[in-house]
């Protein structure tokens, strides 16, 4: 056990834990953010996806330690504040089916467009190819995405 | 009935009622529940596929720290077995262990870590016995029965007219062997649930699951406590497929007796590796067929022998059989046909229902057959089609006449017409020479709900109750797992109504609000809630006529409120079952089901000469649906359903070794990913059957069906050579061009 300090969705938590645990238990289990899900706890299906710094990471394969110091948002952090492009274009395109991968495909997708502002359909296919969807969203995810980068471009 | 002429809300686009929630992330799925003084399930997995047990002992594991409770199959206080149609299978291993994942204890202990090491200090002897491994080899179970009872653990039959006379008329035969393979669900939920001891001695269920009465069921018979008893409650889904059918059932009973005798809630969730290892998949088949037909192209005579690997228990096995069975020679009028469906015990985890239930295994083999008949025709595989799809009529291969709903003809049609357009946008990316480009088309039918086989439980329930304000709460007992099935169960109450749709609430699947519903499974859910909210609403109207008579044109809400004042009933509870079925189902002759859907998919590939992969660049759906309640709904079902066809046809290889399973992750068992899903468009075809709800029909077991199927005899037509098997693996593309005469040196 160490103590750590942890930077979520703009608020500092500090935490008694082993330094090796996974992000992903802490934001679940001790902060009670469960919009990022457990799949597959190798780094695999993207469902427990993250914002560390804006760069998306799998928060089950990432230790705690390492996220000591960087800027950690997750999809409940990402919807704080209404409006957000990714919502409206989410809903727009009709994209949720079960709903269990979306927030990690949210999160990925946010990472893209905070890299990209224009991305083709290939940027984003290439991007989104490590958060599976097994309702087959896929189509939708795209659209969704490319709205958004539109709406943010402010076209 | 005030039903107004022109529909309000069924047929419109809808967004879905819980996608706010979802996007927020505020939906609380299982894994996301937290109870006081909740207790962590583990299981001990049998590591032998076949063994007599010699010993367990618990008692090391008992007396480590934080363990509560470690039970073995003395230890239920009900029955010890599970199971939905067949009574083969324990909770808990006992006697033998049949493969390898077969649980034959639990621990219930404060924390999961302490779960896992009470687990692994369980002591036992096992002393292995021969085992059989798939579908060759499971004629030698004669040395060591699996079950006493025989190799075989189900056997269907379907026969009309006289295949023997059918082949003596045909000009033609074609003859060919299958070979379908295991699909993995992969929901991203994997299985999980939470028994909670009830205050007046009884047990409440929460779980990720499709069947909240096959849970009720088996909790009961495990625990001894009578059903009443034992609420189940379904928490929002993570996906499902089939494999939330009858798998929950036995996590539920075994976190249900761990409950009971800790006297603490306990959770239960399993690791996608456990989930991988221990859970059901779709039935590997092996198919020999031959198909008749005169030189202009008339079919004559099928015959199939359709063989499944059923796995070490019945579990499922029965509906997937009758089903492939059924729909086994297609959605074709043919006057002689045969058709025989065994399922097979091997030492393997059990396979049972996904998506179809045997129907896409079906459907590979009836369309490999009729694109060979085609190519042994040199006739177009559409027209072959155009020639033998069944008709308003017409009669199905169970000798069922079909007066009304037959959209089979207007799918191809739209489908082929679609595809005709090809795909110039897409196939402009690949680069000349290297890629070949193919386009297949397959036709299926699909038998609405449980047919004959099910059909003492295919009637479902729905309770209405209006409120003073006008709003109208609603309970359906058929659940949600990403179908968007809620969202059109609104859409149907409010129309049954005449009120807006966010005007009905809809409360979370509950054993105690409404009766025994059957399975939400065989896409029954529209169809069974649709009409049973048709009944419900009917008596609502009923009993406030006499108030619509005296004040005259109000609104809804006014009218609502007066009658709360005059002490009108304002609960009213539906009911629906499908109607009685004329079938004999020893020789698979007569009504199989009540209705019936149809589709066709067309898909374009390319096939990479030099690697023998292949890409899909489009696919065409068309659907014949009977009603689109909604269709933004029915795009995303036929999408999704496309895109675990795609993966099924080309990259999900479930490996095998002896009775290991060797596909445990992503990276061993590959899913389509958003590179390999391409543009899917979506035809509606609306052919409404008269016993549905606003005529509608089944839709979400028929989108999976026919993609395979297509995606083969796109492939086959890319290479110049026939698909026989599937997964379509590369180097079996390599063979099949040079086959098709294609000599990739000469690149």
């Amino acid at each position: 056990m160490s103590l750590l300090e942890l930077r979520v969705n703009g608020r500092v938590h500090s935490i008694d834990r082993d330094p090796d645990t996974p992000l992903l238990w802490i934001l679940r289990d001790q902060f009670n953010l469960t919009a990022a899900k457990y799949g597959c706890g190798i780094g695999e299906c993207g469902a427990c996806t993250v914002l560390m710094d804006g760069v998306a990471v799998r928060s089950c394969m990432t230790s705690v330690s390492e996220a000591v110091g960087a800027k950690i948002l997750t999809l409940e952090g990402l919807f704080a504040v209404e409006g957000h492009p990714l919502r409206r274009a989410w809903l727009g395109e009709e994209v949720s089916q079960c709903g269990f991968c979306q927030p990690g495909q949210i999160m990925n997708a946010a990472e893209l467009l905070g890299r990209v502002a224009d991305p083709s359909t290939s940027d984003v296919r290439a991007a989104m190819s490590g958060n599976i969807c097994r309702c087959g969203s896929y189509p939708r995810i795209e659209k969704a995405i490319l709205r958004a980068a539109k709406e943010m471009r402010h076209e | 009935m005030n039903r107004k002429s022109k529909p309000q809300t069924v047929g419109r686009r809808h967004i879905r009622e819980d996608a706010e929630a979802k996007l927020k992330g505020r939906l609380r799925f299982l894994p996301d529940l937290r109870l006081d003084d909740m207790l962590h399930a583990a299981q001990l997995s049998s590591p032998l596929p076949h063994a007599r047990i010699l010993s367990l002992d618990l008692e090391a594991a008992r007396a480590l720290p934080g363990v509560v409770a470690v039970l073995g199959p003395e230890d239920i206080p009900g029955e010890n077995r599970i199971g939905v149609i067949i009574d083969d299978q324990p909770l808990l291993a006992q006697g033998k262990v049949r493969y390898v994942g077969e649980p034959m204890a639990m621990v219930a202990a404060e924390s999961a870590e302490a779960a896992r090491a009470a687990v692994a200090a369980i002591g036992f002897e096992l002393e292995e016995l021969p085992a059989i491994f798939d579908l060759d080899q499971v004629e030698a179970q004669a040395n060591e029965p699996i079950h006493e009872e025989g190799p075989i653990a189900v056997h269907q039959k379907l026969r009309k007219g006289s295949v023997e006379r059918g082949f003596a008329d045909a000009d033609v035969v074609v003859e060919a062997e299958l070979v379908t393979g295991l699909q993995e669900h992969y929901y991203l939920e994997p299985q999980g649930c939470i028994a909670t001891p009830g205050e007046s001695g009884g047990l409440v269920i929460h779980g990720s699951l499709q069947c909240p009465f096959y849970v009720q069921r088996d909790v009961s018979r495990a625990t001894g406590l009578p059903q009443s008893r034992v609420r189940v409650i379904q928490t929002p889904t993570g996906g499902a497929f089939g494999g939330k059918e009858d798998i929950p059932s036995e996590f539920c009973a075994r976190a249900a007796v761990l409950a009971l005798a800790t006297g603490r809630p306990v959770r239960l969730l399993l690791s996608r590796d456990e989930d991988f290892l221990s859970t059901s998949k779709r039935h590997p088949f092996r198919i020999r067929g031959r198909l008749g037909a005169t030189k202009d192209g008339r079919f004559t005579a099928m015959e199939v022998y359709q063989d499944a690997e059923a796995g070490a228990y019945a579990t499922l096995s029965p509906p997937v059989i009758y089903r492939a069975c059924i729909q086994g020679a297609g959605p074709y009028d043919i006057p002689n046909v045969k058709v025989e469906t065994r399922a097979w015990y091997t030492n393997q985890v059990p396979n049972g229902a996904f998506r179809g239930f045997g129907s896409p295994q079906a459907c590979f083999g009836h369309e490999r057959l009729v694109d060979l008949m085609a190519a042994e025709l040199g006739m177009d595989p559409v027209e072959i089609r155009r020639i033998n799809l069944l008709r308003e009529g017409g009669e199905t291969c169970t000798g069922h006449k079909l007066d009304e709903s037959v959209g089979a003809l207007e799918t191809l049609e739209r489908a082929a017409e679609a595809s005709a357009k090809g795909a110039a946008e897409e196939e402009a990316h690949f680069e000349d020479g290297r890629w070949l480009f193919g386009t297949g088309h397959a036709a299926m039918i699909y038998g609405n709900c449980l047919g004959k086989a099910g059909w003492h439980m295919d009637g479902a329930g729905a309770y209405l109750q209006l409120h003073a304000d006008g709003s109208v709460s609603c309970a359906t007992g058929l659940t949600e797992f990403g179908q968007g099935a809620r969202t059109v169960v609104q859409q149907m109450a409010a129309e049954a109504l005449g009120i807006e749709p966010d005007q009905v609430s809809l409360m979370p699947v509950d054993t105690a609000l409404v009766p025994d519903s059957g399975p939400t499974v065989a896409s029954r859910n529209v169809v069974m809630s649709g009409n049973a909210i048709l009944n419900a609403a009917a008596k609502l109207h009923e009993r406030l006529a006499p108030l619509r008579e005296e004040l005259g044109d109000v609104s809804f809400r006014k009218l609502a409120g007066a009658a709360y004042k005059r002490n009108v009933n304002l609960a009213a509870e539906g009911w629906w079952h499908v109607p009685e079925l004329d079938f004999d189902l020893k020789k698979g002759r007569g009504e199989a089901y009540f209705a019936y859907s149809f589709a066709t998919q067309s898909a374009r590939v390319a096939v990479d000469r030099i690697t023998g992969n292949v890409r899909v660049l489009k696919v065409w759906a068309a659907h014949d649906v009977g009603c689109a309640v909604n269709p933004a709904g029915v795009e995303a079902q036929v999408e999704g359903g496309v895109a675990q066809g795609l993966g099924w046809a080309l990259t999900e290889r479930f490996a095998r070794e002896g009775g290991n399973i060797l596909a445990r992750n992503l990276s061993t068992y590959h899913l389509p990913t958003a590179i390999e899903v391409p543009e899917i468009e979506t035809i509606i075809v609306e052919e409404p059957h008269s016993q549905g709800p606003f005529g509608a029909k089944s839709l979400g077991e028929p989108v999976i069906i026919p993609t395979a199927a297509a995606i083969a005899a796109a492939v086959s037509e890319a290479v110049g050579a026939q698909v026989s098997e599937i997964p379509i693996r590369p180097e079996h593309v390599l063979e099949l061009l040079e086959r098709g005469g294609h000599d990739s040196n000469a690149l």
